[in-house]
């Protein structure tokens, strides 16, 4: 890569200290914890206050993807990729829709996991795990992407003095120990740091590029000769994609469980509240920094492949320090912010699916076990499961590899049960199980279509396949609803 | 049903209209600075709703 490595000594020992200190804040939620109960060690006995509560949403929505992939993405679409700023946003605007009722329930009736949640409000355990297998595939691909992302940018950054197996299999091991010790609180609090390193790491690189390219003149210029196309007027397709893709987005990534837990964590709804509407402007200096940071590399390097693309964050960076020597440092806190970006994300969505088994699938086998004895399992079940994930994300398999591109796709058609279940007039789970069926094998028979020998597009009128999955689960919904009503007049 | 049209509706509107602009403020496309103000907006008009529309039942 241009610009030599970009972790010098100096590098590796901030990115080394900033490993340490994640440890130590593991310790230290271990020492804060008040009992050894499912409560405590899932959802820190409720008492998330605003300052980690917010930071541990902001850094939970915010995966390594945000700012490697969705640069990545504005180097090749351009300005149309701004969608990613105003999906980002659309997943708060989903959470207002359910947010409130879920968390007054959650308290109310001691919800430990969404799936308590559904079994509580439809009365049906089988709608329950029918989610959680949407969500056990979709957070097992998310972390197995995550985890070669880290890898990748180790290997990078360090051009190749840490193997891709050697940061993977590393920083596994530290995320695994931190989130074993203290559980959500300790998760949470590595969350607040992750989220603090997040947040500067996009701020510093945007900000150095303004003054590079003289308050990004420059930058417009140099992108306007070398991709004019990104000038083009975007025509009715790209309307319909954009509309498309921002709901998918907005509806997928809001039923992410592992946020469903941050909201049953939440000390008070007010505080609830403030943190969502502080996350809503998060985007303007996150994703929107991801994508000046895409058309910045778009303009320095426009002859890049769609491969090399991936990385051009990290490209831009050795290009920026290049030019200024002197700030070397900074830049570091970038790829320790891409570092901590992935981090919070899978250290999250561990203790999420570990809850899952825990509760949702142990507990009801052993129904007399003590709170202390499966909050052992959790911690075994989260070191297994890692070893697990750890494999798979050094040599993974295609047909996972095939899994990992339907995550919201298959998410967003968990939405109806999760958005409905704060109602009073719920559907019934017999209806949602339908519903989700059909949707479900609507979106898998569009999305792999071509493998499986139909002449369908993935995205028929350019809708993704997945919003055409969750319309049709909800008219089998309401359909069925209707039916029942019809029947019991 | 009312709200989730607010939110779909909102999302339309924040999409890029670009025949409504055919300046070039700044060297970028008028249709780009609408994107800009329409998610900042989108952003204010969430918080607004956070705020004076937080039913927990």
């Amino acid at each position: 890569m241009k610009g030599g490595t970009l972790l010098d000594a100096a590098g590796m020992v901030f990115v080394a200290g900033y490993l340490l200190l994640l440890l130590a804040v593991g310790w230290w939620g271990r020492a804060a914890s008040r009992e050894r109960s499912l409560k405590d060690f899932y959802l820190a006995g409720h008492s998330l206050g605003l300052p980690v509560l917010f930071f541990t949403l902001y850094a939970t929505q915010y995966s390594g993807n945000n700012l490697l992939g969705f640069a990545g993405a504005a180097y090749r679409s351009g300005f149309g990729f701004l969608v990613s700023v105003t999906f980002m946003m659309g997943v708060v605007a989903v959470y207002w829709l359910f947010a409130p009722g879920l968390h007054r329930l959650s308290r109310s009736r001691s919800y430990i996991t969404p799936g308590d949640y559904i079994a509580d409000r439809y009365g049906s355990r089988a709608l329950a795990q029918a989610l959680n297998l949407i969500f056990l595939i979709t957070l097992s691909t998310y972390i197995i992407t995550n985890l070669k992302a880290i890898g990748f940018v180790v290997e990078l950054a360090t051009q190749g003095a840490v193997s891709f197996s050697a940061g993977v299999i590393g920083l596994a091991l530290i995320m695994v120990v931190y989130e074993t010790l203290g559980g959500m609180r300790s998760v949470a609090w590595t969350d607040a740091i992750q989220g603090v390193l997040l947040f500067l790491g996009g701020l510093l690189v945007v900000a150095a590029l303004g003054y590079h390219s003289n308050g990004f003149v420059d930058l417009i210029d140099k992108l306007k000769a070398n991709r004019p196309e990104f000038w083009q007027a975007p025509d009715l397709s790209a309307q319909v994609r954009w509309v498309s893709v921002m709901l998918l987005v907005a509806f997928g990534a809001a039923v992410y469980p592992q946020a469903l837990q941050r909201i049953f964590a939440a000390r008070e709804a007010h505080v609830l509240r403030r943190a969502l509407q502080w996350l809503v402007f998060m985007p303007l200096v996150t994703t929107l920094f991801a994508v000046i940071v895409g058309l910045s590399g778009a303009a320095i390097f426009p002859e890049l492949t769609k491969l090399e693309s991936e990385s051009v964050s990290l490209r831009v960076i050795g290009h920026l320090r290049l030019a200024y020597p002197e700030l070397a440092f900074l830049f570091v806190v970038f790829i320790a912010a891409v570092i901590a970006a992935i981090m919070s994300t899978v250290d999250s969505a561990l203790l999420t699916i570990s809850s899952i088994f825990t509760q949702d699938i142990y507990r009801p086998l052993r129904p007399h076990a003590g709170q202390h004895h499966l909050t052992s399992v959790g911690k075994l079940f989260s070191w297994l499961l890692m070893a697990g994930l750890v494999i798979l994300a050094v040599d993974l398999p295609q047909t996972i590899w095939k899994l990992t591109q339907l995550k919201l796709e298959l998410l967003i058609q968990a939405a109806p049960a999760i958005l409905l279940g704060i109602s009073q007039q719920r559907p019934s789970a017999k209806a949602l199980l339908t519903g989700l069926a059909i949707g479900v094998s609507i979106s898998i028979v569009l999305i792999f279509a071509d493998d499986l020998g139909l002449d369908l597009s993935p995205r028929p009128l350019g809708v993704h396949a997945g919003l055409w999955g969750v319309t049709s689960n909800l008219l089998v919904v309401v359909a069925w609803r209707k039916l029942e009503q019809s029947v019991a007049s | 049903m009312a709200r989730v049209a607010i939110v779909i509706l909102l999302s339309i509107l924040t999409a890029p209209f670009p025949a409504l602009w055919s300046a070039e403020p700044a060297g970028l496309p008028g249709w780009v600075w609408q994107l800009l103000a329409g998610a900042f907006l989108f952003a204010v008009l969430v918080a607004l709703l956070l705020q004076r529309h937080w039913d927990e039942e």
